[in-house]
Order: structure tokens, then C-alpha cells, then sequence
């Protein structure tokens, strides 16, 4: 009985081609919105969450910042600026936090880094074997370095698989020497970021990353930093640029986060630091995601709505343009309740097919926006199923009202309309 | 035996304002047996299209009583007033009343869609009742490409293809040339023959007296004589 209908619908549909699509335009707008907006949006939760998850959800990053420069600095001369965090203040931590696990410094080293006579563009950082373990980095070749290297001081590099590239070309790098500095140092392993971790840092920035044993980069270079600029060198000193603050499972992240920058605050005068909770940054941005949700999701029901009246509308209009069909089919048999499939299942289809081009539109949208702004998207198959099936609901609502409108015609009357 | 058509004290009033009603029908009694071939006839404004509604099951009387084929018709519901109508009556209108967006076919079965017949037995009954009447060539063709008679006689194919006991006619020449409204006098005759009730509104004296008995209608009552 269903098909049959569905035939007759579609049969009058194709009769009004014109004022068919039209009048689909609201619903196809409106669930093509559904549809972009839920692949946009989940995308962008997803990709946030990878972001602070890699950060990991159980640590606390202190980060050093160096404070805005003075403004009665003279230009010229020589000085020393001191800044971040200290190794007191690691110590600080350890001791006063509850449920901390390890603390883990890394330290951004400025220094050159060559090929030849090329400079390569790459970040040097002393760290420590606990930071490789922690960040979860993917060995590539060769090995990490280890407490054994930490107490022998051994000039050993760990470097990152696009470092590796740029030096090494299509050589193996294990064993081969990398200048950093005037000192050079010898690789003994390749990482990648994996997909999730990182202790911190972007895949790029470990991709762009040297990474030293802190002792055999003290004996090097010594624990200032020398910039040299036009007309005055700056030594700037900078114990730790990275503190990751690990806690034990079931720690209240939340709460250490506030001692921290409890402690944080009370040693240090200037504004030198920032401490960072991951799981704070998940929380907000669970918060905005939702806000943008609720919004986007509004926008669409509305442009449902908007659809859904003018679908009605339309049916009305049709209604009365057909009256005389009305009656025609009811003095050769057809039941109210015929005459009510008739108009809701025409209604029904015809909004489907709306969503179904929804559909269509917002999955291409998405893929354009994810094409174009490199947002990612994702198209999830229930959203698909959401939206169309929305679409049909949205035509059993606004087409109930003008197949009741039909189906009540008194016959008579309805064969003497024009 | 039971007359096909049995009225008792038929009246149908319309509302043409508030509280105003405008007695169209004022007691009808009316029988008619099976077989016969009826013309109801009388000046406009006298009923006679109330009536035929009536007896046609689009429409019900106000009080009185009518039984079509034993079967008491006031106080059914809907859905039994429309199987009656799709299985016992058919109807023949003056401006043919096919839809103009199906085919010749499609509008010719459309009774038996109502009835649930399958697809199939569907279009084997039209197409072999559509050739009966002369109108085998046109089958594919939408109805508006079609001349008045023709329209006329798909419409008859679709008022006989449930095969019904009464046949009711609205005028049904009355848009037709002269020639074209003796065949389908010539149609309805041949559907007499085989014992098929015909009732006809009919305005015009020649055609009335095609049918065995003429029923005038003058002030909403019936007023019968022998043609």
C-alpha cells in the first residue's frame, strides 16, 4: 500500500517540478546545516581533545615565559636577564604537591644547529630519559638515551624524523655526528611523535626537535643562553623552559593545578611562568564546543522550521489547487483515510528527498570547508541518519495539517470546485 | 426480491447563511428496481443533483431512509460509504472528471486501486475494458490529450471497471457535439443490455427518452410518468 503511494506522490511531484524543488529548498538547507555543522563540529572536538589528551590528562605543564622586556632597557652593552623556573622551584613541587609522580624539565638550548656550512632549522632541547618515556615518542631507529648516558655526560642526540631527513638525506643518521654549536654530538636515535602524547609538544615540534642529555649540554655550552644582537650580546639564564608535573593515577589534577600556581606565585615576582592543566583546557573547551553546538544547532532547527512551514505552505496551496482531484478520487472510492496517505506520504516524500539532497549538499560543504580552511570534518553516519530522518519527521509534522485538511473535503463539495 | 434503490421520506436541507436553511429535498420517496434505466429530470434549482448524490453515496439524507441493494446507507461511516461507492456505484460526470496528470490507463484502474486489487489484474481489466470501448490506441495517453467523447468514454471505462450495480450519470452529454453524445447514449444502452441500473440527469428531452422511466423533480419531490 505504501509504494503505490509513494508512486502517486512522486508521479505529482514530477508534475510540479518547479514548485517541487522550491519548496525543498528550506529543508535541504536546513539539514544540509544539520549536516556541515555536526561534521564541523566534531571535528573540531575531536582534533581538540587529541590536542590536550597529547598534553596528557594526568600532568601539569609549567611553562617558563620571558617576562616583557623592561622599557628603561638601553640598547648596547651586556647583561644578563634571568627568567623561569628554577630548579627550587622543580624541588618546590616534588615536595609540596601531593600524589606527583615524577617532574620531568626540559630546556629550550639556543643554539645553532649545522649541516656543513648550512644552518638547519631545528629546536635544541636538554631533557632527561624520563621526558622521552613520558612523552610516548615513536623510536624510529635506533635508541633513547639513558641514565647511563645522564652520569657518563655522553654528547648523544636523540633527533626528530624531519631533522633526520634535512641532515641525513636518505643515509642512516645512527652513528653520524650533528653539530650543534661548535660541539658536536652523536645521534644515536630517531623519534616521531605517535599519535597520541608528546609531553607537551606539537608532532611538528618533535619533528623539528634535538634532543640532549641535560649533563653533556651543561659541559658544553653551561646553563646561559647567549643571543647576540646589534650592538650587545644578551646572556639570558634559563633553567627549566618545560616542567612537567606527572601525577600519580587518581590524583586530583584540579587541585594540584591550583597549588602550583599557589607556589608558583609566591616565589616568583615577575610574570615568568605560566602553568597549564590539561584537563582545565579539556573542560573549557568541552564548555565553548558545546556553545558552538547549541548555537549552530539552533540555526539549523530554525532553517527546519523556515522549511518545514513552507513545505506546509506549499501543501496547502496544493490542497486547494486539488480540491476537485479530491473529490474525483473519493466518488470513485477512495476513503478519507486514502485521501490522508495521499497527502502526507506526497508531503513526506518530498521532504525526504529534500534531506536527501541535504544530505548531499552538507556532506559536499564539509568536505569543501575541510579542503579549503584544513579544518578537519568528520562524517559521522549517524549524523547522516540524523538528518534525513529529521527531515522526514519534519514532513509528517507540517504535512499532517493539510492531508487532515484534504481528507476532510465533503465530496460534493469538492467536485464542484473549479 | 428487494428494489436496488429504496427511498422513504428523503429530506435534505443546505445552510445558506446563519440560522437559514434552504430545504432542498422535501420528502422523497423513490424505488428502483434492478435493470431499469432511469432519467431524473426538472428544472434547476429542483434537487435533481442532490438527489443523484444521495443515490450515489456522496451524500447523505438529512431524515428518511434509503437502502441501496438491501443495505441501509444513512449512519454508515466513512470508510464503508466509500467502499460502497468504489464497488456498488459508478459515476459518469458532465465534465468527465478524469485527472489530467494520469494516463489514460492510470485514471481507468484508479477505482480498483481503492479496492486493493493487484497491479497486475489492474491493468488487465483497463486495458481490456478501454479496448471495448473503442479507445485501445489511446492507452498511454495523458486524459488532457484527449477529445470530449473519448475523455467521456475513459470516464465510463472507469464508472464500470469495478463492475457495479448502478450506474449514476450527471449530464453526461451535456459537453458533448451531438454525435459524441449519441454514442455514449449508444455506450450506456449496450451497458443496460447487460443488465447493468442506470440512473441520468439529463436536462434534454431526447435523451431522457433513451431511458425506460422519467423521473421529474419540481420543488425538491419527485413527480413520476412513463416516457
Amino acid at each position: 500500500m505504501i509504494l503505490p503511494l509513494v508512486g502517486t506522490a512522486l508521479l505529482s511531484l514530477r508534475h510540479h517540478a518547479l514548485r517541487s524543488s522550491l519548496t525543498m529548498l528550506g529543508i535541504i538547507f536546513g539539514v544540509a546545516a544539520v549536516v556541515a555543522m555536526t561534521a564541523i563540529s566534531e571535528g573540531a572536538r575531536a582534533q581538540s581533545l587529541r590536542e590536550v589528551e597529547s598534553m596528557g590528562l594526568g600532568n601539569i605543564l609549567v611553562r617558563s615565559q620571558k617576562p616583557s622586556t623592561p622599557a628603561d632597557r638601553t640598547k648596547g652593552g651586556t647583561y644578563v636577564l634571568s627568567y623561569g623556573i628554577t630548579a627550587k622551584d622543580r624541588e618546590r613541587i616534588a615536595a609540596a604537591v601531593p600524589g606527583v609522580a615524577a617532574t620531568i624539565a626540559t630546556r629550550l638550548v639556543e643554539q645553532k644547529v649545522w649541516a656543513g656550512p648550512r644552518r638547519v632549522n631545528a629546536q635544541v632541547f636538554a631533557t632527561e630519559p624520563a621526558w622521552l618515556r613520558m612523552a610516548n615518542l615513536e623510536m624510529r631507529r635506533g635508541r633513547a638515551f639513558n641514565d647511563l648516558d645522564m652520569q657518563r655526560r655522553q654528547r648523544v642526540a636523540v633527533i626528530g624524523d624531519a631533522v633526520a631527513r634535512e641532515i641525513f638525506r636518505y643515509r642512516d643518521p645512527i652513528g653520524q655526528g650533528v653539530r650543534i654549536g661548535d660541539t658536536w654530538f652523536t645521534v644515536v636515535g630517531v623519534v616521531a611523535k605517535p599519535s597520541g602524547g608528546g609531553g607537551g609538544m606539537s608532532g611538528d615540534e618533535i619533528g623539528r626537535g634535538i634532543f640532549l642529555p641535560e649533563p653533556a649540554v651543561s659541559i658544553s655550552f653551561g646553563s646561559l643562553n647567549v643571543v647576540y644582537e646589534v650592538g650587545s650580546i644578551e646572556y639570558t639564564r634559563l633553567e627549566v623552559s618545560t616542567l612537567v608535573v606527572a601525577l600519580a593515577e587518581g590524583a586530583d589534577v584540579i587541585r594540584a593545578g591550583e597549588l602550583i600556581r599557589h607556589l608558583m606565585g609566591k616565589a616568583h615576582e615577575k610574570d615568568d611562568y605560566a602553568v597549564v592543566v590539561p584537563r582545565e583546557l579539556l573542560e573549557q573547551k568541552r564548555r565553548t564546543q558545546r556553545i558552538f553546538t547549541i548555537v549552530m544547532g539552533s540555526i539549523a532547527s530554525i532553517s527546519l522550521l523556515v522549511g518545514g512551514i513552507g513545505i506546509m505552505n506549499i501543501m496547502l496551496a496544493t490542497v486547494f489547487e486539488r480540491t476537485r482531484e479530491i473529490g474525483i478520487r473519493r466518488a470513485i472510492g477512495a476513503s478519507r483515510s486514502d485521501i490522508l496517505a495521499q497527502f502526507l506520504t506526497e508531503t513526506v516524500v518530498l521532504s525526504f528527498i529534500g534531506g536527501l539532497g541535504g544530505l548531499a549538499l552538507g556532506v559536499g560543504g564539509a568536505i569543501a570547508v575541510s579542503r579549503l580552511s584544513e579544518w578537519p570534518t568528520i562524517l559521522s553516519p549517524w549524523s547522516m541518519m540524523l538528518a534525513v530522518g529529521i527531515s522526514g519527521f519534519v514532513g509528517v509534522v507540517f504535512g499532517i495539517y493539510p492531508a487532515v485538511l484534504a481528507s476532510r473535503m465533503q465530496p460534493v463539495e469538492a467536485l464542484r470546485a473549479a | 426480491m428487494t428494489a436496488l434503490i429504496a427511498m422513504r421520506g428523503v429530506t435534505r436541507a443546505y445552510a445558506t447563511g446563519r440560522d437559514q436553511r434552504v430545504a432542498v429535498l422535501r420528502g422523497v420517496d423513490l424505488a428502483v428496481e434492478r435493470g431499469e434505466f432511469i432519467a431524473l429530470m426538472g428544472p434547476s434549482g429542483s434537487g435533481k443533483s442532490t438527489l443523484m448524490h444521495i443515490i450515489g453515496c456522496l451524500d447523505l439524507p438529512d431524515s428518511g431512509t434509503y437502502a441501496l441493494d438491501g443495505e441501509e446507507v444513512t449512519g454508515l461511516d466513512d470508510l464503508r460509504l466509500s467502499q460502497l461507492r468504489g464497488r456498488r456505484i459508478g459515476f459518469v460526470f458532465q465534465s468527465f472528471n478524469l485527472i489530467p496528470e494520469l494516463t489514460v490507463l492510470d485514471n481507468t484502474e484508479l477505482p480498483l486501486f481503492y479496492l486493493g486489487v493487484k497491479p497486475r489484474e489492474r491493468r488487465q481489466r483497463s486495458r481490456a475494458l478501454l479496448e471495448q470501448v473503442g479507445l485501445g490506441h489511446r492507452l498511454e495517453h495523458r486524459s488532457n490529450q484527449l477529445s470530449g467523447g473519448e475523455m467521456q468514454r475513459v470516464a465510463i471505462a472507469r464508472a464500470v471497471i469495478a463492475e457495479p450495480l448502478l450506474l449514476v450519470a450527471d449530464e453526461p452529454t451535456g459537453n458533448l457535439d451531438s454525435a459524441s453524445g449519441l454514442a455514449i447514449l449508444d455506450l450506456f444502452a449496450g451497458l443496460h443490455a447487460r443488465g447493468l441500473t442506470i440512473v441520468m440527469v439529463t436536462h434534454d428531452q431526447d435523451t431522457a427518452a433513451r431511458a425506460g422511466r422519467i423521473v421529474r423533480m419540481r420543488d425538491g419531490v419527485p413527480q413520476e410518468s412513463v416516457a
